[in-house]
């Protein structure tokens, strides 16, 4: 009975329903899968599109700038915007600057910043959350309000600049790299997202390695820190970006010509009545590549760096 | 230019090296401020109308000797922005003047012969240029500085002031402001002035383009005009005339520029006096303004051909005595000028009264003044 009835059971109607459903559940991935890789499309093209507008503007001619409406694609290119603005202004002294500033907000950051960091997430002390409070707080202050007192501890630095002891009668590090460097070698966000990092990180590491006999230090730093790797490239693409963009300061605190850095080079060609802006476009082009060359290079931990600490 | 042109001659003159710091316009103040928090301040300054009251009182300008300004001839109209409390404290080094442009075509072909006269004329031709896709007179596209000196300029053509001699009591509020907002107002509701008639920076003004027939101009607009519509800087192919006056006194020119100061903490004043001087030698004023579109102090120099080819330097030059406006005017002004042009925005968008708009304009005069004291 049952093997004559089992052909009651009519799978065909059943399997002749499940085909175009199949069908319209594919069509309908096809369709979302489109729709989204389209709205992927133009979001890319809208966020680049800054980007491409200064590269095409950088080779365009300065009539063809003028043009209304200007051409999408250049008519001639134009390549000695780019040799008419090294020699306009000294940018390979600028490159080197900013590179060196860059590096060593970069270097510095991670070096204190991840120490700060793990203390506060890893060490038990009992001003431990105040201090990390403050720190957040501190992430809130505008620069503004602090470049004047910042700018007077560089001043007055005892010993240097022919300032005396009590931090008078000389320049103190005005117009000297340490005014450059030395203020922005840590920073409270970047304290902030080491705690972050490291707040996730395993304690039962630290208790094993304590009983092996391990130091402090060395738990810092060849056992919790290693984990962090995504972190660490994070801040130091973060500070090596603030550094290599950073404008007001290196042109509060330099006079010099051969400390200046390329923001503040790139400025020169905005002046007061009448901006080259063939030049200007070069010049932030060669400003833009190398961050953009190292956000290439690294996105993939940079991303991940954001998504481990919970700031995405 | 300035290294070569400038500077060389005078180092091989008198041995002493000038060390140039360069720096953002926009970021001018922040750079003097913090220098003069930390007693660190160049010899030399160079700043804008409106800068040396402030900071003469702050007494960071050193006053400048007054037989040294008597031997440079200069117009009274060029002196009075660097004047505080009766003695000068700058001088000016490179002009930039603003006045009214036109295209003679469009005046023809409406058969208007001359340039308004007064306040009611450049009105009455506005709106009569007005159509076709033109508008009568391009005034706040920023072509030529923003909502506020377009304002400041209209205040003085009104025969107003923006502060008392003394700089301690705040005039702009008064009835030729009324006026100033309230001519602009009226120009925009009969669609002689656009507000939304702006050109993206970088980008041709509109008056460039030929979408306005009259627009406020500056004498800095040359190169950019040499460089991006040429055709406008050909014999004939541009008509300039002064803002006209509003209550029957005399037409005006809208005066900006870079004034020198020598720096009150300077421990090379011998030096920056010198430097100072040479700067404003009649030779070298020519060689620093022409290249950059600025007018002389005077029109006492030398021969200069870029000079002479620029229709606007040598109508400004012709016309130096009407460059009566002028901003500032009190040692509280830069705690002013940036928020000036907030309040006057918020008048041209409808968003406050005309009198509300003085009343503001006047509250926030009167807060800082009453700071100084």
């Amino acid at each position: 009975m049952t093997t004559e009835t089992r052909p009651e059971i009519v799978p065909a109607p059943r399997s002749s329903a499940a085909a175009p459903r199949t069908t319209s559940l594919r069509r309908q991935k096809r369709i979302a899968t489109t729709a989204i890789m389209v709205f992927l499309i133009v979001a890319s093209l809208l966020m680049a599109a800054p980007f491409l507008w200064m590269a095409l503007s950088s080779i365009r001619d300065p009539t063809e700038l003028a043009k209304v409406p200007m051409p999408l694609i250049p008519q001639d290119l134009r390549l000695e915007n780019y040799t008419e603005a090294l020699t306009r202004a000294p940018f390979a002294i600028y490159a080197r600057n900013s590179l060196i500033l860059a590096t060593a907000a970069a270097v510095l950051n991670v070096a204190f910043g991840s120490a700060c960091g793990y203390a506060l997430a890893k060490m038990r002390f009992r001003l431990a959350p105040a201090i990390f409070g403050w720190m957040v707080a501190c992430i809130m202050i505008p620069f503004y309000a602090t470049v004047i007192p910042v700018f007077l501890m560089v001043r007055h630095m005892p010993l240097f600049g022919g300032n005396s002891i009590f931090g008078a009668g000389g320049t103190g590090w005005i117009d000297t790299w340490w005014a450059l460097i030395v203020p922005g070698a840590i920073s409270p966000f970047m304290v902030f997202l080491f705690r972050q990092f490291y707040v996730s990180t395993p304690s039962e590491l630290i208790e094993a390695a304590r009983l092996d006999g391990v130091s402090e230090f060395g738990i810092y730093t060849r056992i919790i820190t290693p984990l962090i790797m995504p972190g660490l490239l994070t801040v130091a693409l973060l500070s090596f970006e603030a550094g290599w963009n950073n404008f007001l300061w290196p042109l509060l605190v330099t006079t010099s010509e051969n400390l200046r850095v390329i923001q503040v080079g790139i400025s020169s060609f905005r002046q007061e009545a009448a901006t080259d802006w063939h030049l200007l476009m070069a010049g932030t082009t060669m400003a833009a590549v190398p961050m953009i060359i190292l956000f290439l290079i690294f996105q993939r931990y940079f991303v991940q760096g954001f998504a481990a600490s919970g700031i995405k | 230019m300035l290294d070569e042109d400038v500077i060389a001659p005078f180092t091989e003159r008198t041995g002493v090296t000038v060390s140039v710091d360069q720096v953002d316009w926009n970021k001018l103040n922040e750079k003097i401020s913090t220098g003069i928090a930390g007693g660190i301040i160049a010899d030399l300054i160079m700043t804008g109308v409106g800068w040396t009251q402030p900071f003469a009182q702050k007494g960071i300008f050193a006053e400048i000797p007054a037989d040294f300004i008597e031997s440079l001839g200069f117009d009274e109209s060029v002196l009075a922005p660097a004047r505080f409390e009766g003695r000068y404290y700058s001088l000016p080094q490179a002009l930039d003047l603003r006045f009214l442009g036109y295209h003679p075509e469009m005046f023809e072909a409406k058969g208007i012969t001359e340039p308004p006269t007064t306040m009611e004329e450049l009105a009455d031709v506005a709106q009569e240029l007005t159509g076709d896709g033109v508008v009568g007179l391009d005034y706040l596209s920023g072509s030529a500085g923003g909502a506020r000196q377009a304002f400041v300029f209209l205040l003085y053509a009104f025969g107003g002031t923006m502060f008392s001699e003394d700089g301690l009591t705040a005039t702009l509020h008064e009835e030729p402001g009324r006026l100033a907002l309230q001519w602009m107002l009226d120009q925009m509701d009969s669609g002689a002035i656009d507000y939304d008639l702006r050109a993206p920076e970088g980008q041709p003004s509109p008056f460039q383009q030929r979408k306005a027939a009259m627009s406020l101009v500056a004498t800095g607009n040359w190169p950019t005009w040499q460089q991006m519509t040429p055709e406008l800087c050909e014999e004939g192919a541009v008509g300039v005339f002064l803002m006209p006056p509003g209550a029957g006194g005399k037409p005006v020119m809208f005066q900006g520029g870079t004034f020198i100061s020598i720096s009150s903490l300077s421990q090379n004043k011998d030096a920056a006096g010198a430097f100072m001087k040479h700067m404003l030698d009649p030779e070298f004023l020519g060689i620093a303004n022409a290249a950059i579109g600025k007018v002389p102090p005077t029109p006492d120099i030398p021969a200069n051909d870029e000079i002479e080819s620029s229709l606007l330097t040598r109508f400004a030059l012709e016309n130096l005595e009407y460059a009566g406006a002028t901003e500032g005017g009190t040692a509280a002004y830069m705690q002013i000028r940036t928020n000036l042009d907030g309040i006057t925005e918020g008048c041209l968008t409808r968003k406050k009264s005309v009198d509300e708009t003085l009343e503001d304009m006047k509250s926030l005069c009167d807060d800082a003044i009453s700071r100084l004291r």
